[in-house]
């Protein structure tokens, strides 16, 4: 018999296999988990289960609560199935051969879209741990950072138990996302149960978590990215500097430009180093496109960040680069032909595929250099430290010429052959633009009449495909682009890396007592429609308090916001504590996982949930007591499909928009008019208690920043908070409402569980709807007899006892009902 | 339905017709008029309760009509539940008549529409919709749009 694992606590003795299902092989992990951070007073209360390394199944008890409150709305229609060679399946029609029913198979799809979002990133992380491993060893020491001790959660602690110490802990870490995303895809060509599905489309999101945090850890422990977790916590309100500038319009194009492009930074890391190395880093000016920018910015501060990924192929095809140096990323671009068509030379550096160029990841450098400048556009290096020697030498060598831009006449030559009878590219716009109406206008008011068509363009290049006239709208575009460009302007900070507990304890009171909103996440993939949206919401939450974290692209398209009045840029106006009135930039993004990491510490401060192998018990109080909501604007990537899907997942709502979000095909929406489905569980006492509808969706697709704004207030109410957060946070939504739409919102009342918790300044009036409109008894400025949902009147005492549950206890798992007191146990009525 | 006329008639005669209107009524013009001002014309001549999503409630609320503001995923969603519950009309609607959305938004939202007929008054032909006006530029558009007022009679 082996010998039983039992670890101390306190005053407890816990066996280990009672905590844990199977813990062969992992029992060093499991116990160095427990002893760390496992509480005694939980595991005696209740009825707690760790999984380390869990499966999708692991977690079905929190996932299944989650697609069951909101049952999942596909749109569109998948038609036919043709994943098996029994197929394909007309499903319109009926079953499929296998069984799969019309919901399964769209949520089939959901999930291989979550895990070709989860793969792109994975690859990215795996490449970069092997690098690591090649040049600084396995057991080179990784750590979060100074001020990060065991309680900090981490995605790779939620989902593996592990705390990671070198980088043969991190391999361990990507083995096993490796084996989830395996078995993830696997289920999405053959899994039959929609719900299931979905729930394994949240796990998907979950282990894309874990790869971000892994290449987080291996940046900053060896890369040098910078970590505030090693900074001096009184310095944090204005570190880093906001000293990042990007935009076209700061490139200093006198210098030879050599841009990074994607997911993969060791190549711009490879060349920095040798141009610090031989004093030549300011002859060179350094540019980044997607990720890698936001990351070079970590470790350089002179690069500028240019664009989204989303907006590479518009960046690349204007032409301020002479040499791009490009990985794979969050989305596919065909950029080759543009780069071609700019004169820029490519060096792609993917080891996945190839886009089509010479492999000479075998040739000398001087053969390289010296090919690059007679003639081949560009070439395929496998090889980080080559590809970086070619750019540096390449980028001073190189001479291109602006030819390829379309004269602003030429632009008018070809804009009068745009038909008043056809406006084909309005209708495949993917935006909406309204492409050919403003073309019309191009001859006679010049490249301006299309500033807003550009702004809105990402140069999908649908419109170009569909003109009957063939007329070259991208050049068009890109023409547009150049008469703007010594405006294309932001400034910014770099992104601070990951946010230690001790941190987020001392918002805590700010963020539920005080006079702050709540606490958001603003992601963005650079597509939507008007270039300053992002900042626009930045500004209006942070100013009123909000706490506001952001990372990826978004963080540089919020840069471009500026305050003409102050004459400031947005990150000039807010510190970078985690704090109540700051914007927070945490990073490229990999630093997504940070922003997640961070809104799930408050459960292990708040109520003592160690967070290792156990993610449910942590994301079930997260949900129900105070989460923040995240506002993706902009979603075109698969990227993105999945890490909301893990945001959904850590309990917060996403809202999602403008365009780009309805091409998502499914969306998590309850009912909030229906009142019986909103009810929960009281922890002490096991008895259903019903609530209000909050949050009433945890995916909502919109089409305007204000309808996001206004949104995003709806779903940052929880059932737990306390009367003052709930106060704030109505306030808010109401003025919201009211400056944006001219009306109350339609649901404000199903939020109210006392007079206590109207606005102050909207007191009176929300009153006087309460008692004509909904007919509760209203005695001057007091509620005096509430209307309960299902239509009885009751004193407002009574109801505050029979319904809602603010302060209260409650769980959504079954599971976490204290420990005999469900009816009839023995610890009831305790 | 192969006429405006047709149309016209179709939505005269039912019942609980819910108009939804898009952000790109507050965006499109079309010869000088915007296109919430269409939208406007069509809901007051039909009396029809509006389900105004993006910002467009408010343009609406000026031309005299009743609009609520309402999210327009939220609409789809609740038709598929027993309970319809929204207090913008008072029974489920039979049919829902689209305007102001891009064909990249609304084409993906139709097939979800559970119980209710769908009617799209856009620029673009949706064929998942029940009947959608046909393809057009935008000065045709204009056009349609006029002839089927124009059917609707007088207010």
């Amino acid at each position: 018999m082996p010998e039983k694992k039992t670890i101390r606590l306190g005053n407890s003795i816990i066996d280990v296999e009672e905590v844990v299902r199977d813990g062969r092989g992992i029992e060093d992990i499991v116990i160095d988990a427990m002893e760390s951070d496992f509480q005694e007073a939980r595991y005696r209360s209740f009825n707690q289960k760790l999984f380390p390394f869990a499966d999708a199944a692991d977690l079905a008890e929190w996932d299944g609560f989650l697609v069951r409150q909101y049952p999942p709305l596909y749109t569109g229609s998948p038609g036919t199935c043709s994943d098996c060679p029994r197929g394909p399946c007309d499903l319109e029609a009926g079953k499929g051969l296998c069984g799969l029913e019309k919901a399964a198979c769209q949520a089939r799809l959901s999930l291989r879209r979550a895990c070709r979002g989860s793969l792109s990133q994975f690859m990215d992380s795996r490449e970069l741990l092997n690098y690591a491993v090649k040049v600084f060893g396995p057991e080179h020491p990784v750590e979060w950072g100074k001020m990060h001790d065991r309680s900090d959660a981490s995605h790779i602690g939620f989902m593996t138990a592990i705390w990671p110490r070198c980088l043969a802990d991190l391999d361990r870490v990507l083995t096993y996302v490796e084996e989830q995303l395996n078995k993830l895809l696997v289920a999405s060509f053959t899994g039959l149960d929609a719900s299931e599905l979905e729930q394994m489309v949240l796990h998907a999101g979950s282990v894309l978590l874990v790869a971000m945090n892994v290449s987080e850890l291996v940046k900053m422990n060896c890369f040098g990215f910078i970590n505030a977790s090693n900074e001096d916590i009184m310095q944090m309100i204005n570190w880093p500097p906001v000293n990042i500038l990007g935009g076209l319009g700061n490139v200093e194009k006198e210098k030879p430009v050599l841009t990074f492009l994607g997911d993969n930074f060791l190549a711009a890391w490879c060349a920095i180093k040798q141009l610090q190395e031989e004093n030549r880093a300011g002859q060179v000016e350094i540019c980044g496109i997607g990720p890698a920018g936001h990351d070079i910015v970590r470790f350089y501060d002179q690069c500028r960040v240019l664009a989204p990924m989303t907006q590479a192929r518009k960046i690349v095809r204007y032409g301020i680069s002479d040499v791009i140096v490009a990985s794979a990323a969050c989305i596919d671009l065909n950029f080759l032909p543009d780069a071609v068509a700019a004169g820029t030379k490519v060096i792609w550096t993917g080891r996945e595929k190839n886009i089509g160029l010479p492999d000479y990841t075998d040739e000398p450098v001087a053969k390289i250099v010296a090919e690059l400048l007679t003639g081949i556009p560009g070439a395929w290096i496998r090889h980080m430290e080559k590809a970086a020697a070619v750019a540096v030498e390449l980028v001073q060598k190189v001479s291109r010429s602006k030819e390829h831009l379309l004269s602003e006449d030429a632009a008018k030559k070809e804009a009068k052959r745009c038909r008043a009878d056809c406006d084909c590219c309005h209708g495949v716009c993917p935006n909406g633009l309204l492409i050919g109406q403003q073309l019309r206008k191009l001859p006679a008011e010049g490249v301006g009449a299309l500033k807003e068509i550009e702004e809105g363009c990402y140069l999908c290049g649908r419109c170009e495909g569909v003109c009957p006239e063939k007329i070259p709208l991208e050049d068009i575009i890109i023409a547009v682009l150049n008469g703007r460009v010594e405006e294309d302007k932001l400034k910014m900070r770099a992104g601070r890396g990951p946010v230690a507990r001790v941190e987020t304890t001392a918002w805590a009171f700010g963020s539920m007592w005080g006079n702050c909103p709540g606490i958001f996440h603003i992601l963005g993939c650079g597509d939507a429609r008007m270039r300053e949206e992002l900042g626009w919401i930045a500004y209006n939450l942070t100013w009123r308090n909000a706490i506001v974290f952001t990372a990826g692209c978004a963080a540089g398209e919020i840069g471009r916001y500026f305050n003409r009045e102050k004459q400031q840029y947005v990150y000039e106006q807010f510190g970078t504590e985690a704090q109540v009135r700051n914007l927070i930039n945490l990073g490229s993004c990999t630093a997504c996982s940070h922003i997640v990491d961070q809104a799930l510490k408050w459960p292990r401060t708040g109520s003592g949930i160690a967070h290792y192998g156990n993610f449910a018990e942590t994301a079930d109080v997260e949900y129900n007591v105070i989460a923040p909501t995240l506002i993706v604007w902009g979603a075109l990537p698969d990227r993105m499909y999945a890490l909301v899907a893990a945001w959904v997942r850590a309990g917060m709502s996403v809202i999602i928009g403008p365009n780009s979000g309805f091409g998502w095909n499914r969306y998590l929406m309850g009912n909030k008019w229906q009142w019986e489905d909103w009810w929960t569980y009281t922890t002490f006492g096991g008895q259903k208690r019903y609530v209000e509808p909050s949050p009433p969706g945890m995916i909502i697709p919109v089409e305007t920043k204000e309808e996001a704004l206004t949104q995003a207030l709806s779903v940052a109410m929880r059932p737990v908070e306390i009367r003052d957060g709930r106060q704030i946070r109505l306030d808010t939504y109401v003025e919201f409402s009211e400056t944006f739409f001219k009306e109350f919102p339609d649901d404000w009342q199903l939020f109210v569980r006392s007079d206590w918790e109207l606005p102050l300044r909207y007191k009176s009036r929300l009153l006087k709807e309460l008692k004509e409109k909904f007919g509760w008894e209203i005695d001057r400025l007091r509620v005096k007899r509430a209307r309960h949902p299902d239509g009885r009147l009751m004193e407002i005492g009574e109801f505050n006892k029979e319904y809602s549950s603010m302060a209260m206890s409650i769980t959504r798992l079954k599971r976490m009902i204290a420990r005999g007191s469900e009816p009839g146990g023995k610890e009831e009525n305790k | 339905m192969n006429s405006f006329t047709e149309l016209a008639n179709a939505l005269k005669s039912r019942k609980n017709v819910l108009l939804l209107t898009g952000y790109l009524c507050d965006e499109m013009e079309l010869n000088g008029r915007r296109l919430v001002d269409y939208a406007a014309d069509i809901a007051l001549k039909l009396n029809l309760p509006v389900a105004a999503t993006g910002n467009t409630v408010v343009a609406l609320k000026e031309r005299g009509v009743r609009a609520g503001k309402k999210v327009l995923a939220e609409m789809v969603n609740l038709t598929r539940f027993p309970h319809w519950g929204d207090p913008v009309i008072t029974e489920r609607p039979e049919v829902m008549v689209f305007i102001g959305y891009p064909p990249g938004v609304l084409k993906p939202l139709l097939p979800a529409v559970k119980g209710a007929e769908t009617i799209v008054l856009g620029n673009v032909c949706l064929k998942e919709a029940t009947f959608s006006l046909p393809d057009a530029s935008l000065s045709q558009y204009r056009l349609n749009l006029e002839s089927l007022i124009g059917e609707l009679g007088g207010f």
